[in-house]
């Protein structure tokens, strides 16, 4: 059974507390084991499933409850005032108060189940993404081992040092290695592409996993003369093949070669980078293949160390503190070092937990959004903790009446916290499933987040929601519950006493301005997200995406050998997509912008000297053909472009852009200069100047760049762009049709537009954005309808002071002038506190704003002006039919 | 001898879920996931049990005698330690009677849509 099974099973076990005793001792094992059943089966991620598993209990929980009453059991009920009883009278009273007041009742509830519903679904969310620890044997023991560059940046790791590490270092039991990238599925139906992660044999004994079927890799499994093995996650294995448990010895032919499957992992596994679909041996991939070509063994050639393209990660020897295998690895470092200078002087590495670099890009925001929600709910908890003070005013009579009976200050506290977390549960209860389907809303439309398919509801959601229930019950009920029941009782029973409310309305007042300022806070936040968001998609990314169809292909290195090959086979491939009805032009590239794509080399003059490393500018190099940039819409601004000229033989020929021309010839035309790269040998001649573009996303900016030409660096990868005349996803299938009458087994992925892939490089930016959007207007609304009530509530027990005023002369103009200048107060109040709390914690977004200030001006004005308004226009309402009352009705009612 | 009259038509007409759950039984012993899964299976996936309605439904016929737990494990049990049902003599009537009444049930809808205006 896995972990999230039994997870399952807990969460039901509890929720069965909803069906009396006594049928709990006839059927829940029959119970557990059918939900257990139900469980295995219902598709994830199982939303709708725990919508219809909790709606069933609570149903039929309470049907059989009622059933029970109506056939009593034989023996009666142990009489006697016991906590117990107490109890349930208490919750008798608060019932029948409830139904007295059931617009009250329905208010607090509505309010307390959206509070809850958006914190839940949130904490949902950040339990499933960041606090529950990987399904892993020791999982603090998982550790991700990094190069480290002279800046301190971390990087990937490179093969010849990973193997000094797992030679050299004794405080792991286990280092291993992997690389992801696609593979070429072939021999079944349409060809397809499979997620590949290449791994040393050591992978799954350092995550501490053991496969469900079969056996992992063997130690030598990922040695240069090994046979093809694989392993397949378990939703690879049910999805693909069907469950099919003769899946072990079957031969998956994947980038042309055999892969005898040897085991499938449990479904309880998880790798948190990628969504891995196969795992094979680290010698299976191209990243290997292209170093062993380089050298024979033993040992690679030093250059090697330089191609840092794999990522590493340990497991700490038992009873080995992390720090102690952080300075053994420092150490060994050193040495390493010291020992290959020419590659790596002033490097180091670094040992960062597993979960940490898991969750690195969405940990901010989780817990900005997490913040944001506690934010909403608090001011939920306000809103409501207003409305019971102004109820018990109302009731304060009531509480004398019981008082002069003899029910003392605490009994009358409890009945009143009572009924307040009544009413916080029963909201709890129902933000359970409006999270439930928040949850599933958000993601629905989210961008996919690590670990994304764990989220769910789980008993730490339920523990979690219940327990907020209860503490938002105290928050809101406490004082109004100590104020109810400090009942004077010759004041009270005084007709027309107003003696106890004083306090009250100070209290109710310090509230609202609470609200106003917490509101401010969100708005605050949630203006700055959107005013940089909106800069960022409105930024000039330096080409035209529109029209534009794009499409990811690798040819099998064991297909095509040799770069001539490879040239010839992507030049056919160019010439047929070219004849494709409404394609204007078609160009390949190595690396799209806003694809994740690009190698990045230091370049300098060729007559200068190699500079030191760090001097040199990085530039994003990208090979790409003839068409490129007419196809893409980026202005070439001097000389030419890639030509039929630019053969294997001839001279390499560069373009730069501008960016990286202004920073290597200042003041002059780079076209006929020589440059160089590093590692790259040789050296190139710029033939022309380009406009900057976009490359590595938003953030990243524009940065310097170097076009080499396809044809004379041919590589088996390469992204098609076709500039189409119509919707460019209409082409999409011919163009696929065009790469096949080439190869048929050519598969292709990442088929795509331009302008979606563009809006796709803001996609955490702007689910970010949206959801604290959604909280700030939660939040703004609740206050509004704070403000309101607690306006209307002041004026409505003034109404004789307003009349007598009328009365004597006082203008209608005036009263309403009153009453706002009163709001006036709060709002000034409630927006300075606001301003303050913003300033501080707009710090926290920081990381998540470009190109905007935290501390921006305009921004707090304008939601602060925002705000005023709305709270002005809701105290207004009020404000307006206390000045056009009839002074002498209300004054003869009292 | 079979239960009497009486005692199965104080049962008529049967709920769907108990109707259903008879019908299942009909053929062989089942426990309470192979019951929703022939269940839905029968009915296209129109009558979905979750656990509480189900069990809340045997509870009625366990107590009616509609049906009674099952000591026999068919030969292919796959867990021995689930509770099995098995439909009992009542249960069997029920189900008779159940069939015969809506067999008239239909007769009459079929013979009224008939007469209708418009119908073929």
């Amino acid at each position: 059974m896995g972990a999230g099974s039994k997870r399952a099973l807990q969460t039901y076990r509890v929720l069965l507390r909803c069906y009396p005793v006594s049928f709990r001792a006839r059927f829940e094992r029959d119970l557990l084991e059918l939900f257990d059943d139900l469980h295995a089966a219902a598709p994830r991620p199982r939303v709708r499933f725990w919508l219809r598993i909790l709606l069933d209990t609570v149903r039929q929980g309470l049907a059989e409850r009622v059933a029970m009453r109506d056939h009593p059991r034989p023996f009666p009920r142990h009489s006697g005032d016991s906590a117990m009883t107490t109890l349930v009278n208490d919750l008798r009273l608060a019932l029948r108060s409830f139904r007295v007041q059931p617009a009250y009742t329905a208010t607090v509830i509505g309010t307390m189940a959206l509070g809850i519903g958006v914190t839940s679904a949130m904490f949902t969310v950040v339990n499933a993404v960041l606090l529950r620890p990987l399904p892993y044997d020791r999982p603090e023991q998982v550790v991700m081992v990094f190069e480290r560059d002279p800046t301190g940046a971390t990087t990937q790791v490179a093969m010849p040092t990973f193997e000094d590490w797992q030679q050299r270092l004794t405080s792991f039991r286990h280092l291993a290695l992997f690389g992801s990238q696609t593979a070429n599925l072939t021999g079944s139906g349409e060809p397809d592409r499979l997620r590949a992660a290449f791994v040393t044999a050591d992978f799954f004994r350092a995550l501490g996993v053991s496969p469900l079927l079969g056996r992992d890799f063997s130690p030598g499994e990922d040695g240069p003369t090994a046979r093809g093995v694989a392993v397949l996650p378990y939703g690879v294995w049910t999805r693909r093949f069907g469950s099919d448990p003769s899946i072990l010895g079957r031969t998956l032919t994947l980038n042309n070669e055999p892969f005898e499957v040897i085991g499938v992992l449990p479904r309880a596994f998880e790798f948190p980078f990628d969504e891995i679909e196969v795992y094979l041996p680290v010698t299976a991939s191209p990243e290997y293949a292209s170093l062993r070509g380089l050298a024979s063994r033993p040992g690679l050639p030093a250059a090697t160390r330089e191609r840092r393209a794999m990522f590493a990660f340990g497991r700490v020897a038992d009873g080995v503190p992390v720090e102690t295998a952080s300075a053994e690895l420092r150490q060994v470092s050193e040495q390493l070092s010291a020992a290959h200078p020419e590659t790596s002087a002033g490097w180091s590495a670094e040992i960062v937990p597993f979960h940490t670099v898991a969750v690195r890009f969405v940990r901010t925001p989780l817990y900005v959004l997490m913040g944001a929600v506690s934010l909403v709910l608090l001011i939920a908890c306000a809103n409501v903790a207003n409305l019971t003070l102004a109820r018990g005013t109302a009731r304060v009579r009531e509480m004398a009446v019981r008082a002069a009976l003899g029910a003392g200050r605490r009994r009358l506290a409890a009945q009143l916290l009572t009924e307040s977390l009544a009413l916080s549960l029963a909201g709890g209860g129902l933000g359970l499933l409006v999270g439930a389907a928040l949850t599933e809303g958000l993601l629905a439309m989210a961008p996919p987040l690590p670990r994304g398919s764990t989220i769910g509801p789980d008993p730490t959601v339920l523990i979690f929601t219940v327990t907020v229930s209860i503490v938002t019950g105290v928050v809101f009920g406490l004082v109004p519950a100590l104020r109810g029941s400090r009942a004077d009782l010759r004041a009270s029973l005084q007709e027309g006493s107003r003696s106890t409310d004083a306090g009250r309305g100070r209290l109710r007042h310090a509230l609202v301005v609470a609200e106003l300022a917490l509101s401010l806070v969100l708005l605050v936040g949630a203006g700055l997200l959107t005013k940089s968001l909106v800069q960022m998609v409105r930024s000039d990314v330096g080409f035209t995406p529109d029209g534009l169809l794009t499409l990811e292909y690798r040819l099998p290195r064991n297909k095509y050998a040799h770069p001539p090959q490879q040239w010839d086979v992507h030049r056919r491939i160019l010439a047929r997509v070219g004849q494709v009805p409404g394609v204007e032009r078609a160009a390949l590239t190595s690396a799209l912008p806003f694809s994740g794509n690009g190698s990045r080399l230091a370049v300098w003059r060729a007559e200068d000297p190699e500079p030191d490393r760090g001097a040199a500018p990085v530039a994003i190099v990208n090979a790409v053909t003839e068409d490129y940039f007419a196809a893409m819409g980026i202005p070439v601004v001097a000389g030419r472009v890639c030509g039929s000229s630019d053969t294997p033989g001839a001279p390499l020929a560069v373009l730069v852009n501008r960016h990286l021309a202004d920073r290597m010839w200042p003041g002059q035309s780079p076209v006929g200069r020589r440059v160089r790269a590093a590692g790259v040998p040789g050296q190139g001649v710029v033939v022309g100047l380009v406009g900057n573009t976009v490359h590595a996303g938003y953030r990243a900016g524009i940065g310097p760049q170097l076009y080499a030409c396809f044809a004379q660096s041919p590589a088996i990868f390469a992204t098609m762009v076709a500039r189409t005349t119509g919707d460019p996803m209409a082409s999409a299938r011919a163009v696929q049709q065009a790469v096949w009458s080439v190869d048929p087994e050519q598969p292709m992925w990442k088929i795509r537009s331009m302008t979606s892939l563009v809006a796709s490089g803001a996609d955490r930016e702007r689910l970010l954005t949206t959801l604290m959007a959604v909280a700030a207007l939660l939040a703004l609304l609740l206050t509004v309808l704070g403000v309101y009530g607690v306006v209307s509530y002041s004026v409505r027990r003034r109404a004789r002071e307003v009349s007598v005023r009328i009365a004597l002369g006082a203008s209608r103009r005036s009263i309403l002038g009153l009453v706002l200048r009163e709001t006036a107060t709060l709002v000034a109040l409630g927006l300075g506190l606001g301003a303050l709390g913003a300033l501080a914690s707009s710090r926290l977004i920081a990381s998540q704003l470009h190109e905007v200030k935290p501390g921006d001006a305009g921004t707090l004005v304008a939601t602060g002006v925002l705000l005023a308004i709305a709270a002005l226009v809701a105290a207004a309402l009020p404000a307006v039919r206390a000045s056009s009352a009839d002074p002498v009705a209300n004054l003869r009612i009292e | 001898m079979g239960p009497s009259r009486h005692a199965v038509e104080r049962l008529l007409p049967l709920r769907p879920v108990v109707f259903q759950v008879l019908l299942s039984l009909i053929d062989a012993d089942l426990h309470g996931y192979a019951l929703v899964q022939d269940i839905a299976r029968r009915t296209a996936s129109r009558l979905e049990l979750e656990p509480g309605n189900l069990y809340r439904h045997l509870k009625t016929m366990l107590d009616t005698g509609l049906i009674e737990e099952s000591d026999r494990r068919p030969a292919s049990a796959d867990d021995e330690r689930r509770r099995y049902y098995r439909i009992t003599d009542l249960g069997r009537h029920a189900a008779a009677e159940e069939t015969r009444r809506l067999e008239g049930v239909l007769a009459d809808a079929r013979a009224r849509l008939s007469r209708s205006p418009g119908a073929r």
